[in-house]
């Protein structure tokens, strides 16, 4: 038999990426109650905790090099802005779950589209929405604090600082997403993510270095160690200060940074178009 | 001769220990409107669900268009488009931003795309709502915008899931007209999986299934010309009281279901009036009529295609 039909060229692949992560951007900007969960929650967190716990808060060794002592609401800053992006990811996400439910998983999966596409599409519009939300903290944030609303923090951040901070914050968004889709992807329910989301996520966050300081010993700085975030939260901080920050378990180096987040978000991305390439039950309706 | 288009081989199919396509094999022609017709668990879904590429061929060969969907599913999904029995719409966005990202998802870009919304909207009369939000429409027009998806990148093979399912009578006759459209206009080879006996009467060729085998292929008149005689289909206010009476006149009757037996006999019509005069209290209606499709399944397979038999998961 003759087999015939054209091949799905790499612009094609990036027209329907675009055009899926696009289609993430409209929902998002259509249903008002994701916007607000998505920025106002961390940015309430931020206020609240960071006035609660700025008494007691004792900061960690590597403040030591900065020219202000260390507040809470400034060690947070950074924490807060990745959990906007984990929020985000989340969020995003969830709606794999959504759109199997309502049957439009099964016509994206039914067209001739690669598979890597399908995934950098959910990637693209989840990134791009963690980004927006995350720059408009970094502005909202320091605004905040100049007002009083906030206790003082010490972040200078310059247009030469802001770029790379977002380059860097959108690896982790990639790799956030990216995770959020290993673990929405073979789930049924929106109440099952919700579960996962409450015993992987929000504890993988908050041991990462962006909540407390987790000390240099026992066994929570193991936990902080081998979770993935606390290099996205290190990284992220390194490169919102000019100074040159000492290396210490807790603040890994910069290129540590990276590269872990580059590779667990390459593994992620594996898996995740691993498990869209296979044709399975519990994607129909 | 007609090309093959579909083209399916000992293909078997097992949700854990169950059964639920168990050697089928057929071949679908070019420019040809085939129906899939059996009751729920029949296994018509799960063939539906393995032809569409969302399950995998686990035994045996399927092809679309020559294309092995074992090894070349993005041609065969080139080839293909589907219409399922849920609607593949996303309800948030407008029907031109459905259409739009479905061609994306195609390879389709610029001027082609706008063209063929504008010539789909106008076939398909729906070029007054594409600017809606799709949650904000009819079940008729969200089933023709799916239509219109599944059409933007002109496939060869359409598949369509019970598309009716849902719609109104005037709705499903109006559907029914465009899928003809497709296949005289664009030599479309449309293959509708349903259970609706008025439907089935529409198709070219009909592919029965019953508990994951083929009952019987043809067209719709092939099928009924394997019956002989007449239908007679008799309710009565009480069956236990007069049904002794009835099978010593009619013999065993084929099917009965509450206060309505069926029978099909040669020449009932001869028999009716002594029928009417010794049961007449007893009677409610009498239907005499040509056998239908579901009349064909009933003989072939000893079971009702309305009456399902969800033994199978999946269908």
């Amino acid at each position: 038999m003759d087999v015939s039909g054209g091949t799905f060229g790499v612009a094609s692949m990036f027209h329907a990426s675009v055009a899926l992560g696009w289609r993430e951007v409209v929902r998002f900007l259509r249903q008002r109650s994701r916007l607000v969960g998505a920025i106002a929650q961390p940015v309430i967190f931020w206020i609240l905790f960071g006035a609660g716990l700025h008494s007691s808060f004792q900061p960690p060794g590597w403040s030591s090099e900065l020219h202000e002592p260390l507040t809470y609401q400034e060690y947070f800053f950074p924490g807060i802005a990745v959990l906007i992006v984990l929020f985000t990811a989340i969020f995003s996400t969830i709606t794999i779950i959504e759109d199997r439910r309502d049957g439009f998983l099964q016509g994206v999966l039914a067209a001739p589209v690669s598979r890597l596409a399908i995934v950098a599409g959910k990637l693209l519009g989840g990134v791009f929405l963690a980004l927006v939300q995350a720059a408009l903290f970094m502005v909202i944030g320091p605004l905040l604090s100049s007002v009083g609303v906030v206790p003082q923090i010490d972040l200078q951040i310059s247009i030469l600082q802001w770029i790379p901070a977002l380059c860097f914050l959108a690896l982790v968004a990639v790799e956030l997403t990216a995770i959020g889709f290993v673990m929405a992807w073979p789930m049924n329910s929106t109440q099952g993510y919700h579960a996962l989301m409450s015993v992987f996520l929000m504890p993988m966050w908050l041991l990462s270095g962006a909540f407390f300081p987790g000390g240099e010993r026992g066994w929570l700085s193991w936990l902080i160690w081998a979770n993935p975030l606390t290099y996205g939260v290190a990284g992220f901080r390194r490169l919102l200060y000019s100074e040159a920050l000492p290396v210490t378990s807790e603040l890994p180096a910069l290129s540590v940074c990276v590269a872990v987040t580059f590779v667990t978000s390459g593994l992620c991305i594996g898996a995740s178009v691993w498990m869209v390439s296979r044709p399975a039950q519990h994607n129909v309706v | 001769m007609a090309v093959s288009l579909v083209s399916v081989r000992e293909l078997s199919h097992r949700y854990g220990g169950t059964h639920a396509l168990q050697k089928l094999s057929f071949e679908i022609t070019e420019s040809s409107l085939w129906g899939l017709l059996g009751p729920n668990g029949s296994g018509k879904s799960t063939l539906f669900r393995i032809l569409s590429t969302l399950l995998p061929v686990q035994s045996g060969e399927a092809y679309i268009c020559g294309a092995s969907l074992k090894s070349h599913q993005g041609v065969a999904r080139r080839n293909l488009a589907v219409c399922f029995q849920t609607p593949a719409l996303d309800v948030r966005l407008t029907g031109l931003e459905n259409l739009k990202c479905q061609a994306a998802l195609y390879g389709l870009t610029g001027v082609q795309v706008k063209d063929r919304v504008k010539e789909l909207g106008q076939r398909l009369a729906i070029s007054d709502v594409l600017g809606a939000a799709v949650s904000t429409l009819s079940g008729g027009f969200r089933r023709r915008i799916e239509l219109a998806k599944a059409l933007l990148h002109r496939p060869r093979v359409l598949l369509l899931d019970e598309p009716t399912t849902g719609l109104d009578v005037h709705s499903r006759i109006e559907f029914w007209k465009i899928l003809k459209s497709l296949r005289d206009d664009y030599g479309t080879t449309v293959i509708v999986s349903t259970h609706l006996m008025e439907e089935a009467d529409q198709c070219d060729q009909l592919l029965m299934l019953n508990r994951g085998v083929i009952a019987a292929q043809g067209s719709p008149v092939e099928l009924r010309s394997r019956m002989t005689g007449e239908r007679l289909r008799i309710r009565c206010r009480s069956v236990e009281a007069v049904l002794s009476q009835l099978v010593s006149r009619l013999g065993s009757p084929t099917s009965q279901h509450g206060d309505e037996v069926i029978w099909h006999t040669q020449k009932a019509g001869q028999r009716l009036s002594a029928l009417v005069d010794s049961c007449r209290d007893d009677l409610l209606s009498i239907e005499l009529s040509q056998p239908t499709l579901e009349d064909v399944f009933l003989t072939l397979t000893g079971s009702s295609l309305v009456e399902a038999s969800d033994s199978v998961q999946g269908g």
